[in-house]
């Protein structure tokens, strides 16, 4: 449709020009309509223009949402390590050309061959040698083009970096400000944020330089081109050569092609200012691409060994010969055997850093597991994607958007304050949220609870969902001895069917099944 | 404040700016130049040209085809230098600004919903809109000024009779853009604050990334990230809409621009000579459309701008008064806890015990100024050392998460002195480079009881008068604690010091206990307890 759009636009140059030409040809009494048609055309090319512009704009915007949204749910699913900070960078600023890579920059890249076409073959019509002249000139531009270009990706992968570190250090920084302001010495991190700043300015800088030495590139050669269009056109007006090849060119005929002659350069220029953008915005989605990791390998089962599926008594959970690991390193946990039975804990217990997030994350989307095998319910399963809603589970980094008691339980939830009140209760947090518990607002990340408040309310979070199984990581990590005692408590007392602890916490050792992690080997009991 | 007033008082160059607008009007006037001279010599020469074919007197294609090839080269090299020179000395200026926007955030602090994510706004895409002010606005807005004009003006030379014609599509732009004024504001209003919402859901799910993989169904995530960045595009594509209407509306004036001109009656070279000089200008006025637009972002970002530079004077108290403080954990929420009365000294220690969840941490907030009193009153000292329970540290080297924000650097002599104070020195000494050691998501991740002690490390260097610690040994071995206790009574011995934690047992070396105690919800508003409620009960604790 844009490229129609285009196309048009041209035609209707084109037009414009040969009537220009037909009006000065004899000076006669019907030029005046001409005039008339001129103007026409002339503003219907705009209309056309501007149609064109508006319309490739929206797509970009509708086409950047839609890449938004993709690598924010990427992000979600595939659980990149990257600070939040870089990743909302990345998102906002960095994948701002994507609109007009995905935009404007494929219906430019059809005309840049379409349109300078249509100019060659109406100035070859008029007077054939100029147009040869002028294809024999532009293999140059590709060329210089390809020289830049080369420089080009570099440069704006180094702005990319430079924009995702700023976003990642401003972030950080900006969650320390009432500690920074209490250390009263602001001037040394004012010159970080400073120089943070600068270093993205001089990335910005080196992108910059090089677009616009292209356009000044492509600039001064279609001068060039068209200047030499001029002096031979003019030389031969004045009789001081003779045209090529024999032709005649008329004075009309020189004015037309002089006037054509810059519209076949102009596609080109605008598909350079955009290309610019588009490198800018693959640069930002290889960026996006590497942060969020190799892609997971698709799963094969292996087959399971023999005498190892018991029939009748199906574990929630079982994982044979399975190794957690980043992909193409060595393993965090060697491959071993866990099984998590209805109503008898499992505790996987080892220090921080030894894996046991990984095995979770491993679990539910795939990624980080190296080999192995997984039975739900005694049912073989690549992942616990589909089992999702039969699972809960509760982080050592509690999430919170911002809302109310009752938003945060229900978010992808549907439950009424009956069931709210009920868990709320068997954690122990009804009574000490005031007079409307339900009601009382939270803002992100928890402010306004306590860490042990907190804890609790993600217990109940996730309870309130009536999982099959509950895997919690670190449960107790950062709260208070008191927090913990009762938190352990209340954990204890859990009737959920399959529970999955990972924990570094002595104080679950007892509470069920337990898995030792000694030296990246998981050893039962 | 005036984005030119900003630009002299953040000290950044102003002549690369003033040079870049002088070059824009070159650069401008020289594009419209080379299209009128076209025209008039493409006329004249094909005039001429017919005159030479028949015979006649030859005319001089030479002097006006070098001059049209010299402006043109002279435009290409403007251009260029104008680019480079304005986008460098605005991203100067966006330098300057970051710098100057967090100097303001930090002096200007105080506690609000939101608050980060306010902060990172007006860090990083406030100074943004001020860079477009310059380049996006001020320079095309100069252009677009010189289009305007440059048709009128070189009517009054060539033929004077066709000067109204040629004022019509400055007056359909003035039109145009006063008129639509309204609606671009409530339009600049509008994407400014879906941009920010965009930015800060971003973040927050790139945040909970963890936890909304298992909360959500697909289809869920789905609609929380539509409703994330739909009111962003929503926005913008409106304001493409409205541009489309006013470019056609601006297009229909140069129509009747142009329309008048042929009707009157003018020597050809010229009605073509100024035909093209409006039909070139018509692309350099649509930029000036939008006006109104830009101008109404930057006066919203500009209204964000800190105007107070210098951190508030020092108070010259030397001592801790509360009185009946009550605290609330968000400013204008009910109060969560009885009243407290106590005054401390230089000197003077004082644990405050109260039950999980009794709003301790928001106590030590509200006593280091962060959240304002629920009621009562608190003066405090300044220089305030603080260590919450799960404090924050740079994602930095090592060094830098112990001193950053300090005043003075401290010596490595010092730093390791403090870390012996926490017996972390064996630890640092094991790692890979020491204090050079990167900590953070892509280094060494310190456990929950390493961070509070790191963070008791910048705070012994940093000396304050006033020292609040949230349960600082949690987590460590009772041993450990004990030692690390005895050597913290020792180091602040003229400091006022308070710890808050859930039972007393572990800092023994403290003998003064304050009880928080939670505010029942019996009916009984705060006014009606009894005012000395929180003051009888440390009565016993009173002679320090």
């Amino acid at each position: 449709m844009q490229v129609l759009l285009g196309v048009a636009e041209v035609g209707l140059v084109i037009a414009a020009t040969l009537l220009i030409a037909a009006l000065f040809a004899p000076p006669g009494s019907e030029m005046m309509w001409g005039i008339f048609m001129l103007v026409g055309l002339t503003l219907g090319r705009r209309l056309l223009a501007d149609t064109w512009f508006q319309s490739s704009e929206a797509q970009g915007q509708r086409q950047l949402m839609a890449y938004r949204q993709a690598a924010s749910q990427a992000v979600i699913t595939r659980l990149p390590n990257a600070s939040s900070g870089a990743i909302g960078a990345l998102l906002i600023e960095g994948a701002e050309p994507v609109a007009a890579r995905l935009g404007r920059y494929p219906a430019l890249k059809q005309l840049a061959i379409i349109q300078p076409l249509m100019v060659l073959a109406a100035i070859a019509w008029l007077h054939w040698p100029i147009a040869a002249g002028i294809v024999v000139t532009t293999p140059l531009i590709p060329l210089l083009m390809g020289l830049i270009g080369l420089g080009a990706k570099s440069a704006s992968q180094k702005q990319i970096d430079q924009l995702t570190r700023l976003g990642a250090h401003y972030l950080n920084r900006i969650r320390g400000m009432e500690t920074l302001h209490l250390l009263g010495g602001g001037g040394r991190v004012a010159d970080e944020i400073e120089a943070k700043a600068d270093h993205l300015r001089v990335a910005t800088m080196g992108v910059l330089r090089l677009a616009f030495l292209t356009s000044a590139v492509l600039e001064f050669f279609s001068a060039l081109a068209i200047a030499l269009v001029a002096v031979y056109i003019g030389l031969t007006l004045l009789n001081l050569i003779e045209p090529l090849f024999g032709l005649s060119l008329t004075p009309v005929t020189g004015l037309a092609v002089l006037i054509l002659a810059p519209e076949f350069y102009n596609p080109i220029r605008r598909l350079m200012a955009a290309w610019h953008d588009a490198s800018e915005a693959n640069s930002a989605d290889e960026k996006m691409k590497s942060m969020l990791g190799t892609a997971p390998r698709p799963y094969t089962p292996e087959q399971l060994p023999q005498g190892l599926v018991r029939q009748g008594d199906h574990a929630v959970l079982e994982l044979i010969d399975y190794q957690v690991g980043f992909p193409d390193r060595a393993p965090l946990l060697k491959p071993f055997h866990l099984r998590v039975i209805a109503r008898e804990p499992a505790i996987l217990f080892g220090p921080s850093g030894s894996g046991k997030t990984q095995l979770l994350g491993s679990l539910l989307h795939g990624q980080r597991r190296q080999q192995g095998c997984l039975l739900w319910q005694g049912q073989r399963s690549a992942d616990l994607t589909k089992e999702r809603t039969q699972i809960a589970w509760m982080g050592q980094q509690q999430w919170f958007d911002a809302g109310t008691i009752r938003d945060q339980l229900t978010a992808g939830f549907a439950a009424d304050d009956t069931a709210c009140e009920a868990v709320l209760q068997q954690v122990g947090l009804w009574s000490q949220l005031g007079a409307h518990p339900l009601d009382r607002a939270l803002d992100i990340g928890g402010r306004g609870l306590s860490g042990g408040q907190l804890r609790r309310l993600g217990l109940a979070r996730a309870l309130i969902r009536q999982p099959t199984l509950l895997l919690l990581d670190e449960p107790t990590a950062h709260l208070d001895a008191d927090a913990c005692d009762a938190l352990v408590h209340l954990i204890r007392a859990l009737t959920v069917p399959g529970l999955l602890i990972c924990t570094h916490d002595s104080r679950f050792l007892g509470l069920g099944r337990t898995y030792r992690i000694v030296d990246q080997t998981v050893v039962a009991g | 404040m005036t984005v030119w007033r900003l630009i002299q008082r953040l000290g950044v160059a102003q002549w690369p700016l003033g040079l870049a607008i002088i070059l824009t009007i070159g650069m401008t006037a020289s594009a419209l130049g080379l299209l009128a001279l076209s025209g008039w010599f493409l006329t004249a020469a094909s005039i001429a040209g017919l005159a030479v074919a028949t015979g006649a007197i030859g005319f001089n294609f030479l002097i006006p085809a070098s001059l049209i090839r010299a402006l043109a080269v002279t435009r290409t090299g403007l251009r260029y230098a104008e680019r480079l020179l304005s986008h460098d000395a605005t991203l100067r200026l966006v330098v300057k600004l970051r710098r100057y926007v967090f100097d303001g955030l930090l002096s200007e602090l105080r506690e609000q919903p939101g608050r980060e994510q306010d902060a990172l706004d007006r860090l990083v895409s406030d100074a943004t809109v001020v860079e477009g002010a310059l380049l996006r606005t001020l320079l095309p807005f100069i252009g677009a000024v010189i289009a305007a004009l440059f048709t009128p003006v070189l009517a009054v030379f060539l033929a004077p009779s066709a000067i109204l014609p040629t004022l019509i599509p400055a007056g359909v732009l003035i039109g145009v853009v006063w008129w639509r004024r309204p609606g671009y504001q409530a339009l600049a209003q509008q994407i400014d604050r879906d941009a920010r919402r965009a930015r800060e859901r971003a973040i927050t799910l790139a945040d909970g990334r963890y936890e909304l993989g298992l909360l959500l169904s697909t289809d869920e995530l789905n609609a929380l990230t539509t409703d994330a960045y739909s009111g962003l595009t929503s926005a913008r594509l409106a304001k493409v809409k409205r541009e489309q209407v006013d470019r056609w509306l601006l297009g229909i004036g140069q129509a009747f621009a142009v329309l008048g001109l042929i009707l009157l009656p003018l020597e050809l070279p010229f009605m073509v000579s100024l035909l093209l000089a409006l039909l070139a200008t018509a692309e350099l006025m649509t930029p000036a459309l939008s006006v109104s637009f830009e101008a109404e972002r930057v006066r919203i970002a500009m209204q964000r701008m800190p105007t107070v530079m210098p951190m508030a004077p020092p108070q010259q108290h030397m001592t801790l008064a509360f009185e009946a403080l009550q605290v609330a954990a968000l400013p204008g929420q009910a109060p969560l806890t009885m009243p407290i009365t106590r005054t401390l000294r230089p000197g003077d220690a004082l644990i405050i015990t109260g039950d999980s969840g009794v709003g301790k941490t928001t106590l030590l907030r509200t006593l280091a100024g962060f959240l304002p009193p629920a009621s009562g009153t608190v003066v405090r000292p300044d220089q305030i050392g603080l260590v919450m329970q799960s404090p924050w540290l740079p994602e930095d080297q090592l060094r830098q998460v112990v001193t950053l924000g300090l005043p003075d650097t401290p010596t490595d002599e010092a730093i390791w002195n403090a870390l012996e104070t926490v017996e972390l020195a064996t630890w640092v000494r094991a790692l890979p480079q020491g204090l050079d050691t990167w900590v953070g998501s892509d280094g060494v991740q310190p456990s929950g009881g390493q961070q509070r002690r790191l963070a008791i490390v910048r705070l012994l260097l940093q000396k304050p008068r006033l020292v609040l610690m949230d349960e600082p040994t949690e987590g460590l071995e009772p041993e450990l604690a004990t030692r690390i206790m005895a050597r913290l009574a020792e180091t602040f011995d003229q400091q006022i010091w308070i710890v808050v934690s859930h039972r007393p047992e572990p800092y023994q070396v403290i003998q003064a206990t304050l009880p928080l105690l939670p505010l029942r919800h019996n009916g009984g508003s705060p006014q009606d307890l009894p005012y000395t409620a929180g003051h009888d009960a440390l009565s016993n604790h009173q002679d320090l």
